[in-house]
């Protein structure tokens, strides 16, 4: 406190040195008021952590079983998706899929049959979706090979099927049984094909379990009777930051056959624009927390500045200037934002971290629900969650701070004088 | 402290101190019951919306969905994703009046749920067809004619569809569109038959929307060839008696028929009921987040108050008074506080909540008109007001802010009066 004292109008007081020396002034009353910030900045990363792991979860999982980053159907299947006609399909994929592959955005293509069926055991029919695919592709896509509970993946050109897990049971198959799947084709023929099961799959993805069948597209081709076809080819970015304008890249640049489209993701059902308002929930929520933190700050400044009004006053009287004074009293508090968001920041990322690697098992409230998404939710750490964290409770302390120094500057003067 | 005070206090005497304390420093005292009664708050509202669409999903499937309570023929219940005929009830006649004479039941209505493919001639897809009686004794039960968008219920005949919205929007399709119903008979035969959209209904209820048509009873009768015969006999209960005693009376009535199965609606959705109280469970730590920071302003507050009390707590344990009494002293205050707290956020929370119970929110508004949010609601959602959960929140944030108070009265009453008084 000496210093700035002897020389009665510093142009530019040491601040930072003051405002530092003053929250240790009562170590323990700082730390009851940084405590605050600590436990505000610790949940809002756990928050942050855990939404951005639910709505990845979501995207990643609708992206690879339903959307791509763009997706390449017949004119008019994505209003008739539901009925999954085979009638609008994808022809030519011989030379359509290697001139998509080609395309520097692209890191694969995929072409997939998709389309309703009866699974049989002879003995009962289930409604499934029969999903054909290209097995050595979908690799780090659908990923059938992660999916893979017991037995082994299908083989292209061999009358071969891999089950969910759900549907296996209902039917009461294992690999090595035989199963009947009975469709449409093309041209709305009755189509069959009698495959052997070789495995059964877990994806994680609670309605898939219970109803997908996942055949080598050669076969579903030939029970669709549509060779050389697809009902559509999804689209993936090769680099994260062009995913959403994958579709308009495409378009572009490749000729698009007649009677094709192209859609991205984004323009895909109301699921993205859900994850968009739960975003804005998320925000809101964080915000208030932030407020009642602050309010908490508040309380705890307001009492360490009441307490020095005294020497506010003189510190006034000998020429700093009110906006000086304030300013001590606001760095005061961004002191304490700073130190107790980088405290809540390392309980924060620990927990994150930490939960992050356990997994939170969702499964239970997931059985059912056609929702596309994971059974097991990994919140997502990322430093700009830190960051964002870091920036609230900085911001928070010094907002804080702003009513207690208004209030001490008020007070400062009169105090001074009456002694 | 004015007298001599004695070791032990009385409670008036303790709570007018606990009282006076916190008035000592009313900014400080606002402050943090500010803070506090923004977690209360948000606790009664997020508690009132999920509370009302429960309730509101609930109803939804009673109406909807499941009734009260439904027979089966043995052994339908297991199968229920297959709606097999072939376990179907007959005798439904008798059955009826069995049933309909046990006290509490208001009404009760035969009808058939069967698999069917539904196609506009050009897409077809697997459907859950219902068989409903169009003489009006559905409407007792169901309320099914209440829910119709587009066109008209079904007329007296039952010959006719009324489709789902979602399943109208899928196929393009309305009043006056005729459409193909391929189902298989309780013998196995493939029947197929046209039939005109009579109407379009919206219930809120994804089963019904997305993944039914109905039907006249009559017409689906003779094209399943079940003669006389039902899948169910669904029954509700009069509003006035309880739920559960109507259950068991039913209970006793069907029990000398071993050949039936009786479900509550509880029963029938026990899956849908287990997936809300997980959903709760998550709200419920977000909740904890907002508590567990407005904690630990009551525990600041008070542990401050504790460090500045040193001198007149040294005072107080010099004059006689047992650490035991500054440990209810600081307590109660926290507890007030907490009280306080709980007022002024209930009071608040009160505002919304009664305006949107009496309101509602529109849903539909937010997201797409039959989008499945997981609570099965249409138009306005209705929030609760649950005067238990209200009390339970208030009280227990008294509670819960006097054990944040734990440590503060504990250093407080540990200190030794010499050291206490030396500050002075």
């Amino acid at each position: 406190m000496s210093e700035p004292l002897k020389d009665p109008v510093v142009a530019r007081p040491p601040l930072l040195g003051l405002a530092w020396r003053n929250t240790l002034r009562n170590v323990r009353r700082t730390l009851l008021t940084g405590s605050a910030v600590v436990v505000a900045a610790a949940a809002v990363i756990f928050m942050l952590s855990y939404t951005r792991g639910i709505i990845a979860n979501v995207e990643d999982a609708y992206a690879l079983t339903e959307s791509g980053h763009a997706r390449i159907t017949g004119e008019g299947y994505l209003d008739r998706q539901r009925f999954m006609p085979l009638y609008l399909n994808v022809p030519g994929l011989g030379e359509l899929l290697p001139s998509l592959r080609s395309h520097p955005a692209v890191a694969e293509a995929l072409p997939r049959i998709r389309s309703a069926v009866l699974a049989s055991n002879d003995e009962m029919n289930i409604g499934a979706l029969s999903m054909g695919v290209d097995f050595a592709r979908e690799e780090g896509y659908l990923d059938p090979q992660r999916m893979l509970g017991e037995g082994q993946l299908p083989r292209p050109g061999r009358a071969e099927a891999m089950l969910g897990a759900g549907l296996a049971g209902k039917l009461g198959l294992a690999p090595g049984d035989s199963l009947t799947i009975l469709g449409q084709t093309a041209w709305r023929s009755f189509g069959g094909l009698r495959v052997e099961v070789t495995g059964t799959a877990r994806s994680g993805v609670a309605y898939l379990d219970a109803s997908l069948i996942l055949l080598p597209l050669d076969q579903a081709q030939l029970l669709a009777d549509l060779p050389d076809a697809a009902t559509e080819v999804l689209l993936f970015a090769r680099d994260k930051e062009q995913r959403d304008e994958l579709a308009s890249l495409i378009s572009l640049d490749r000729p698009i056959p007649e009677r094709l489209e192209v859609r991205s993701w984004r323009q895909e059902g109301t699921l993205l624009g859900l994850m968009d308002v739960a975003r804005a929930a998320w925000g809101f929520f964080l915000v208030i927390l932030m407020a009642m933190a602050g309010l908490i700050i508040v309380n705890t400044m307001l009492m360490a500045v009441l307490e020095r009004t005294r020497e506010l006053g003189m510190l006034a009287a000998m020429g700093l200037r009110r906006g000086s004074l304030i300013r001590l009293v606001v760095t005061e508090g961004l002191i304490i934002g700073l130190l107790g968001s980088a405290i809540g920041a390392v309980l924060g990322t620990g927990v994150a971290l930490w939960v992050g690697a356990v997994g939170i098992d969702i499964s239970a409230a997931m059985e059912g629900t056609e929702f596309p998404m994971g059974s097991v939710i990994y919140p997502d750490w990322h430093w700009t969650q830190v960051a964002v964290a870091a920036g609230l409770g900085v911001a928070t302390g010094a907002l804080a701070a702003l009513y207690p120094a208004l209030r001490a500057v008020k007070l400062a003067p009169a105090e001074a004088l009456r002694r | 402290m004015g007298s001599l005070v004695p070791g032990k206090l009385g409670p008036v005497l303790l709570l007018r101190l606990a009282v006076r304390n916190l008035l000592r420093n009313r900014r400080r005292t606002v402050l943090t019951m500010i803070t506090v009664a923004f977690a209360v708050f948000f606790l009664h509202v997020w508690n009132s919306v999920l509370t009302g669409l429960e309730r509101q999903s609930y109803d939804n499937l009673i109406l909807y969905q499941t009734a009260h309570a439904k027979v089966f023929h043995e052994g339908w219940f297991e199968l229920r994703d297959e709606l097999p005929l072939d376990r179907s009830l007959d005798n439904i006649d008798e059955l009826l009046m069995r049933v309909t004479e046990v006290p509490g039941v208001a009404a009760a209505v035969p009808r058939i749920a069967f698999q069917a493919h539904l196609s506009d001639g050009r897409d077809q897809i697997p459907v859950q067809g219902l068989g409903i009686e169009t003489s009006g004794s559905d409407s007792d039960v169901f309320r099914i004619s209440q829910a119709v968008v587009e066109g008209s219920y079904l007329p007296p005949d039952g010959y006719g569809l009324l489709l789902g919205s979602g399943l109208a929007r899928a196929f393009d399709a309305g009043p006056g569109d005729w459409m193909t119903v391929l189902v298989r008979t309780r013998t196995g035969v493939w029947e197929a038959q046209e039939m005109e959209v009579t109407g379009v209904v919206l219930t809120g209820n994804p089963s019904i929307d997305q993944n039914s048509f109905l039907m006249g009873l009559e017409p689906a009768r003779a094209m399943l060839d079940m003669d006389g015969r039902a899948t169910e006999l669904a029954i509700r209960f009069a509003g006035t008696v309880s739920e559960r005693s109507v259950l068991e009376r039913l209970k006793e009535a069907l029990a000398s028929d071993d050949g039936l199965h009786l479900a509550g609606w509880r029963e029938q959705e026990s899956e849908f009921i287990a997936l809300t109280e997980v959903k709760r469970g998550g709200g419920l730590v977000a909740m904890a987040i907002f508590v567990v920071v407005a904690l630990v302003g009551v525990a600041n507050t008070m542990l401050l108050a504790a460090f500045e009390r040193t001198q007149e707590v040294g005072m107080l344990l010099a004059m006689g008074m047992r650490a035991a009494t500054v440990r209810w002293l600081f307590l109660l205050e926290g507890a007030l506080t907490g009280l306080g707290a709980g007022a002024l956020g209930t009071l608040v929370a009160l505002g919304p909540i009664f305006y949107f119970a009496a309101r509602g929110i529109d849903f539909s508004a937010m997201f797409a008109e039959d989008m499945d949010i997981g609570y099965p609601v249409a138009g306005r959602v209705f929030w609760a007001v649950t005067p238990a959960a209200i009390l339970v929140a208030w009280l227990g944030t008294a509670v819960l802010a006097a054990a944040a108070t734990l440590y503060a009265a504990a250093r407080a009453s540990r200190m030794k009066p010499a050291e206490a008084l030396r500050h002075v």
